[in-house]
């Protein structure tokens, strides 16, 4: 076995945690805002995925009588709405707020203060979303809103929602900013850049991301708000404006946001592989440079979003030529990690499953998205399932595979239990087969000429039982979250204890207590490499005298 | 050390049943993801070819990416015999990663030459053809033919001659809409405010059907379109018998 490294001189391996409620109000501990910021996405995300399971059963056979059409527009604008916005972009917030602090050798976030803030935003903006079901009819021109329609829709519902990405947005925004100064400022002594792990490293990506495209959203939002409310006329067209304005706007920053969401799942797959593969990234550098790559061309393909709407040839090649450029550093990444486990000894505990079907699964839907760059091919198959396969493929596999990755791997560190190894590895599993069975049938639908976001379908020839396959796949996915977030509770009472390291990782975070003591460190090793762990254990080892064993 | 043999034959165990599992679930859907619905106009019939050449190359990528992704996760899973020796610490090597990225900029190269070469048959109208104009509303389309006559309120959305370019002229009254009929090519948004174009030119006579595919409003799953294309003689004699 390894050699034991001595752990950092701290507190019990088992904190006890006070869990006052007056505590968790009040608090600005980087640690206690990331559980805050954990539990509330993830239970937005139980919500939106709720909605998503009504939407199958829905869909489950043609002429489905589950919902009104009103309800029916009103869940899948909230189930995008709330997955993006509520779930997977703030998502990364909690683990970059939990870890990034502790990767880098800091005691807290750069100003503690803000953070909380940038969590109360967000949770408020969140509810005050939600609080249209109660008060004005929830929105329901879809999560992209778009002008006119959006301009027309009846009640409040647009006009909360406006209102509460304003405020999530707020959040976001503050949020970036603390990451940034805390990744540019606090870093440990021998900490480079260039020794910061990877998920650190994509977290001031994003954090870059959403500063620069976060304000023109809030522009956008601004616009369609006076629109609506106080007589101005940006996007209606009759009276002087531009419909495909919006669209501009909203697909600068919402293509942004894709790699926002998607750019710390990287992060934590290139960790866990790492840590599971025992052995350093292959290319650490190529995998930062592929990951500010990617954030550059992210800035750039927004058109593709667009290729209905009548570009001028010369323009949808832009958008082309621009969007398959992407494939590239994506490529990079993906061979650099299976060069990763390349000659490792691969120890195959549930993080490291997540992480491999993650780059099975991200595989397809980056090909597929090969396919849709192409704009003949996207003019045939856009707003179809198709589409909603493609992103399902790219940006569902960020939450259910890379995220849920993340939380196998650092649920010891933030609990101080291991989750259940045997119930890690079923749940993975009967995601897996879940999530194939619900988006894989998707192509086939968008190819035969399925739209999406219709309420109900005229019988036609495969669709029905697609259909049906996709419906019980998605059961089969919601179980297995079920199962996970069961994982989580029980082992928080009954897991085993965890200690400083259970999977003998090598970044800092790992050589603290589990949980890790308020300002995280007494006092920290030397940092030469990116892997200030292993290089403590190679010392430990030399003094000892010991062959070379791992 | 024995368990953790054992845990990793579960594991594969698994992973090969699963495999069948899915796949079985699968065939439906694999089989129609071959090609596009069966093109019946000139236009779809490019697309449908871009659509083939790239699909080949992407599922070339993907058994082989996929292959070696399973490869590397069974072939170098820690067993009980090496599990006690460190693997070699490689950090990178360069000349394969320059080569990783070559290669792919070259197969996009060569994917999106393709498309070039094959664009002016999806995009050029070809001479001769007939204007039809379209207007979209919610939650129906009107058609107006190029003796300027329209037939509102039908079952059949759009009448047409075979083996004649006809190109759509669309706009919209209210919001965004979309007009895609998959059989007979690509779909382009009806905007209010701007006046789109596409075209097809029908290969065989038949009906056709599409629907709106730009969210609309909550009729939007009503929005049907039927397209019936006829001989050029029925189609005469359809627009000759229009009223208003």
């Amino acid at each position: 076995m390894a050699t034991q490294v001595a752990p950092a001189p701290a507190a019990s391996p088992v904190q006890s945690q006070s869990s006052g409620l007056r505590m968790w109000l009040t608090t600005v501990d980087h640690k206690k805002i990331g559980i805050l910021y954990l539990v509330t996405t993830l239970l937005f995300f139980l919500v939106g995925g709720l909605m998503a399971l009504i939407i199958r059963l829905q869909l489950a056979s043609d002429n489905g009588k589950v919902v009104s059409p009103e309800n029916y527009d009103r869940l899948f604008t909230m189930h995008g709405t709330t997955m993006i916005f509520l779930f997977v972009v703030p998502v990364m917030a909690a683990f970059g707020n939990y870890f990034v602090p502790l990767q880098i050798g800091a005691r807290d976030m750069a100003f503690p203060k803000l953070n909380a803030m940038s969590y109360w935003l967000f949770l408020f903006g969140g509810l005050g979303m939600y609080s249209s079901f109660v008060f004005g009819g929830a929105p329901d021109a879809g999560w992209t809103s778009y002008p006119p329609l959006s301009e027309i829709s009846a009640g409040h519902g647009i006009d909360f929602w406006i209102v509460g990405l304003h405020v999530v947005g707020l959040s976001s925004l503050i949020g970036a900013i603390n990451f940034i100064c805390t990744i540019h400022n606090m870093r440990a002594p021998g900490m480079r850049l260039s020794r910061m792990p990877l998920f650190t490293w994509t977290i001031d990506v994003y954090s870059v991301m959403i500063l620069a495209a976060g304000p023109v959203l809030a522009g956008a939002l601004t616009m369609l708000l006076l629109d609506r409310n106080y007589g101005t006329h940006f996007f209606i067209p009759s009276q002087g404006g531009n419909a495909l304005l919006w669209q501009h706007l909203f697909w600068f920053y919402s293509h942004p946001v894709v790699y926002v969401m998607a750019l710390p799942g990287f992060g934590m797959i290139s960790e866990i592989i790492a840590t599971f593969s025992r052995k350093p990234l292959f290319g650490y550098k190529a995998l930062v440079y592929s990951t500010v790559a990617i954030a550059f061309l992210g800035f750039l393909v927004w058109g593709h979003h667009m290729f209905a709407v009548g570009f001028p040839e010369p323009l949808n090649i832009w958008f082309m030529l621009t969007s398959v450029a992407i494939a590239v550093p994506t490529g990079v990444k993906i061979f650099n990690w299976i060069g990763t486990m390349w000659m490792g000894r691969i120890r195959f505990e549930p993080p490291m499953l997540f992480a491999v079907g993650f780059i099975g699964l991200f595989l397809i839907g980056g090909l597929s998205g090969i396919l849709l760059a192409l704009f003949p091919i996207d003019q045939q198959v856009t707003d179809s399932y198709f589409v909603v396969a493609h992103f399902h493929y790219v940006l569902g596999t960020v939450p259910v595979f890379a995220v849920m990755g993340g939380l196998h791997y650092w649920f010891p560190k933030m609990s101080g239990r291991m989750l259940n190894r045997s119930l890690g590895i079923w749940s993975f599993w009967v995601m897996f087969v879940g999530f194939n069975m619900t988006f894989f049938p998707m192509h086939a639908m968008g190819l035969s000429g399925m739209p999406r976001r219709i309420a109900t379908y005229v019988t036609h020839p495969g669709w029905v039982t697609l259909n049906e396959i996709s419906t019980l796949g998605s059961f089969l996915l919601g179980a297995g979250v079920l199962m996970v977030a069961w994982n989580c509770l029980s082992s928080l009472r009954t897991g085993r204890v965890a200690g400083n390291n259970p999977w003998n990782a090598n970044s800092l975070e790992w050589y603290t207590t589990s949980p890790p003591p308020d300002y995280n460190f007494d006092s920290l090793p030397p940092i030469r490499s990116e892997r200030p762990l292993y290089d403590l254990r190679q010392a430990a080892r030399a003094e000892a005298g010991g062959g070379p064993t791992g | 050390m024995i368990r953790r043999s054992r845990r990793s034959w579960t594991l594969l165990a698994a992973l090969l049943g699963s495999a069948l599992a899915y796949l079985s679930t699968a065939v439906p859907a694999l089989a129609s993801t071959s090609q596009l619905v069966d093109p019946e106009s000139t236009n779809a019939e490019a697309i449908n070819q871009i659509y083939r050449a790239a699909l080949g190359v992407t599922i070339t990528i993907f058994v082989l990416v996929g292959g070696w992704l399973l490869y590397s996760a069974i072939r170098f899973r820690e067993r009980p015999e090496n599990a006690d020796e460190e693997p070699p610490q490689t950090h990178g090597s360069t000349r394969l990663e320059i080569g990783w990225t070559v290669v792919p900029i070259l197969i996009l190269i060569a994917l999106c030459g393709y498309t070039f070469w094959k664009l002016p048959s999806v995009e050029d109208v070809p001479a001769n053809h007939i204007n039809i104009h379209v207007e979209a509303q919610q939650f129906s389309w009107t058609v107006t033919y190029p003796n300027g006559k329209s037939n509102p309120g039908a079952k059949i959305t759009l009448v047409a001659p075979v083996n004649t370019p006809v190109e759509l002229h669309l706009n919209s009254k209210d919001v965004i809409h979309d007009w895609w009929v998959p059989a007979l090519g690509q779909k382009v948004d009806a905007i209010p405010g701007q006046t789109n174009h596409i075209w097809f030119k029908a290969t065989r006579t038949g009906i056709y059907r599409g629907q709106c595919d730009e969210f609309c409003g909550i009729g939007h799953a009503d929005m049907l379109i039927y397209v019936k294309v006829v001989t050029p003689e029925a189609y005469r004699t359809f627009v000759n018998g229009l009223k208003s």
